[in-house]
């Protein structure tokens, strides 16, 4: 089986320089984001790769292969080496960047843990983005239907229909689901910065924060940055992973990175036993 | 008019308008001055909501055992259970309404329903329920009185219904072990029924219009024997709880368990749901004094305190609980707490709505037992004598 290929296994100087390329590559889709139209993905031209064999641009070749099949035959996953995670939570941030996240909303915490005691002390870092659960508990107690399970078995929120009853909140057992009450960093000095109403991109809609409007009063989530996969881009805690600890890509693609990290046996997932089958996999 | 009722009518009124800053605040400021937050996501509101939908259960439980089962003893105190069902279930929904974080979206609860939801289900099964309390206040209002038996038939189906299915909101949720059991419908079914009667004894006691005469002294004697009765049901479904949870020692739920008791809000558990909910009713009602006008008052107060107590206690510590272990740590912001306490936006919209409720309950009552005491002139005497 192929090793993950990591910066430090590199051959040197045009290794680096490939893999920075290739990081730069993946970051700038954001900004091709913003201007995309409404074409479907299938229509949609995909930003053209460069030539190299670093994790992030093989998960992003398999990506665009994925995107080119039908809906309903992909299957995302995420994988998480817990082993490689060093707790910087850069991932948290460029959730919170990308997804223009306000005060009390989170995606992608990172849970610390220490355990043991002195002198045998270990931490442990565990992100927690939305599970994307195969048999979503969130899902069937929504009253409106405003959150269901995608063909490619992402759980979408749709804000436009979410009462914002809340319900959903205590039905995940992750606490994946945040709530949006309307607050911005800078509420209470003498201007709320524009930069904080600049709106998301989430589920590939644009979404300026303004009062009462959606997502504020509304549950929210991680989407695996459904906006990004459209456009190509892998999601954004993927991308900005400095250890090389998230793995992302096509569950039903067989030559796919997360297909060969999945079937080992240090895979597990959290709370197997409430039979919600997440989509996160964690390599421990 | 009775001298409560006129002493009462400038406090509500002086309540209502705080209650106004309330509505304001949420209906300007949206809900950034709740003390909400995304680990306690529900508070005073829908922690209110769910013990007053029981409260209107429960006195409904009088209707259906006047009109439908014939018990001539609850005859006057059928007349207080109507507008009580009604103005608690009013102010319930009214606070539901308002934690909604779009209002504005309500009506699709009723036109794109979830059918898998039991919250969807619950919207339909209270909106048929406040139409079957209005046609009754039509017929008691209008001397209908045939209509009065199939409607409370009707309406105690639907009691049932959403008596159990607040306990099944929460009893669903395979993500918090300690409310993921049958017995929270139970348990919730018949809080529901001992708060609300309790209610409506409460209000004929101490809002009284006819004389304490034979009939006065029999309704007092039968809602005593019923509320003894659920009392141990109720003790019957703790002990069952305890037992369980603490023989099994599954740790998800010992842990919960440890908290609804020793945790944040112990007191709300021991002062609240065990002292006031259970022990003082129990020993007031028990013994032959329960009757006592006074006593039985201070008794269904008790239970009525307690079992506020009882709901939160099961609601408000789990919520405490972190679904993953250190999660709360792990992002550390206002909204993340783990502790709650209702912010005065909060506290003064659910006075304001209260003092509505109280007063729609006091106008009511006024209404019917006028329309009652013009059909019993005997009465008008005795009545006068109380009446300011």
């Amino acid at each position: 089986m192929k090793k993950p290929t990591t910066l430090r296994k590199g051959k040197g100087r045009r290794t680096f320089l490939k893999a920075f390329f290739a990081s730069a590559a993946v970051s700038a889709g954001i900004f091709e984001q913003a201007g995309r139209t409404e074409a479907s993905p299938g229509e949609r031209s995909l930003s053209e790769l460069p030539s190299g064999d670093g994790s992030l641009l093989r998960m992003q070749r398999e990506l665009q292969r994925a995107m080119k099949k039908p809906i309903h035959e992909r299957r995302w996953v995420m994988v998480i080496d817990l082993r490689k995670c060093i707790g910087c939570s850069a991932c948290t941030i460029a959730c919170v960047s990308e997804n223009k996240l306000p005060p009390g909303v989170v995606y992608r915490p990172v849970i610390e843990e220490e355990i043991g005691t002195y002198p045998n002390v270990s931490r442990r870092f565990t992100p927690r983005p939305c599970m994307q659960c195969d048999n979503p508990p969130c899902v069937s107690i929504c009253p409106v239907k405003a959150t269901y399970k995608r063909p490619d078995g992402i759980v979408e929120i749709n804000y436009n229909q979410c009462i914002g009853c809340r319900y959903c909140l205590h039905a995940c057992p992750y606490g994946a689901r945040t709530y949006d009450f309307g607050e911005f960093y800078t509420l209470g000095t003498p201007e709320v910065q524009p930069y904080e109403k600049q709106p998301s991109f989430e589920y590939g809609r644009q979404w300026p924060r303004e009062e009462k409007k959606s997502p504020i009063g509304n549950a929210r989530k991680c989407s695996f940055c459904i906006h990004r996969l459209e456009a190509g881009m892998l999601p954004a805690c993927v991308a900005t992973c400095i250890g090389y600890a998230t793995f992302f890509g096509d569950a039903n693609d067989p030559e796919s990175r997360v297909s060969q990290l999945i079937v080992k046996p240090n895979a597990m997932r959290l709370k197997e036993e409430l039979g919600t089958k997440p989509k996160i996999y964690y390599l421990v | 008019m009775l001298k409560i009722t006129k002493a009462l009518l400038p406090l509500l009124v002086v309540l209502m308008v705080l209650g106004l800053f309330g509505a304001w605040d949420r209906l300007i400021h949206g809900e950034k001055n709740l003390n909400l937050g995304s680990y306690l996501p529900w508070g005073l509101w829908v922690g209110s909501y769910i013990y007053l939908v029981g409260f209107s259960g429960g006195a409904f439980l009088v209707l259906f055992l006047h009109y439908a089962l014939g018990i001539r003893s609850l005859r006057r105190a059928s007349l207080y259970a109507l507008p009580l069902a009604l103005s608690t279930l009013g102010y319930g929904l009214m606070l539901v309404l308002a934690d909604l974080g779009h209002m504005e979206r309500f009506w699709k609860l009723y036109l794109q329903p979830n059918p898998t939801s039991i919250l969807a289900w619950m919207v339909w099964v209270y909106t048929a329920y406040n139409l079957v309390l209005v046609a009754m206040l039509y017929a008691l209002v209008g001397g209908k009185n045939r209509w009065l038996k199939p409607l409370s038939v009707v309406g105690f189906l639907l009691v049932i219904t959403f008596g159990g299915g607040e306990g099944a909101l929460l009893g669903v949720l395979g993500a918090k072990p300690y409310w993921n059991s049958g017995l929270l419908l139970i348990r919730f079914l018949f809080t529901a029924f001992l708060s609300g009667v309790a209610l409506v004894a409460f209000t004929t006691v101490f809002f009284r219009h006819w004389p304490a005469d034979n009939e006065h002294r029999d309704a007092l004697g039968f809602l005593r024997y019923f509320l003894l009765t659920v009392l141990g049901i109720i003790s019957l479904v703790e002990f069952a709880e305890f037992f369980v949870i603490h023989y099994a020692a599954v740790p998800a739920v010992l842990e919960a368990r440890r908290l609804v008791i020793f945790g944040t809000y112990w007191w709300v558990f021991w002062f609240g749901q065990i002292l006031l909910g259970l022990v003082v009713p129990a020993a007031i009602l028990a013994p032959s004094w329960g009757t006592r006008p006074f006593l039985f008052g201070i008794a269904t107060a008790s239970i009525v305190i307690g079992n506020a107590a009882s709901k939160q206690s099961v609601v408000l510590p789990i919520l405490t609980a972190p679904d993953l272990h250190t999660l709360p740590k792990a992002f550390v912001q206002q909204r993340f707490s783990l502790v709650y306490y209702p912010s005065l936006t909060e506290w003064l919209f659910w006075l304001g709505v209260g003092a509505a409720a109280a007063l729609v309950f006091l106008i009511l009552i006024e209404t019917l037992i006028y329309l009652q005491v013009r059909k019993e002139p005997a009465v008008i005497a005795a009545a006068s004598g109380r009446s300011g």
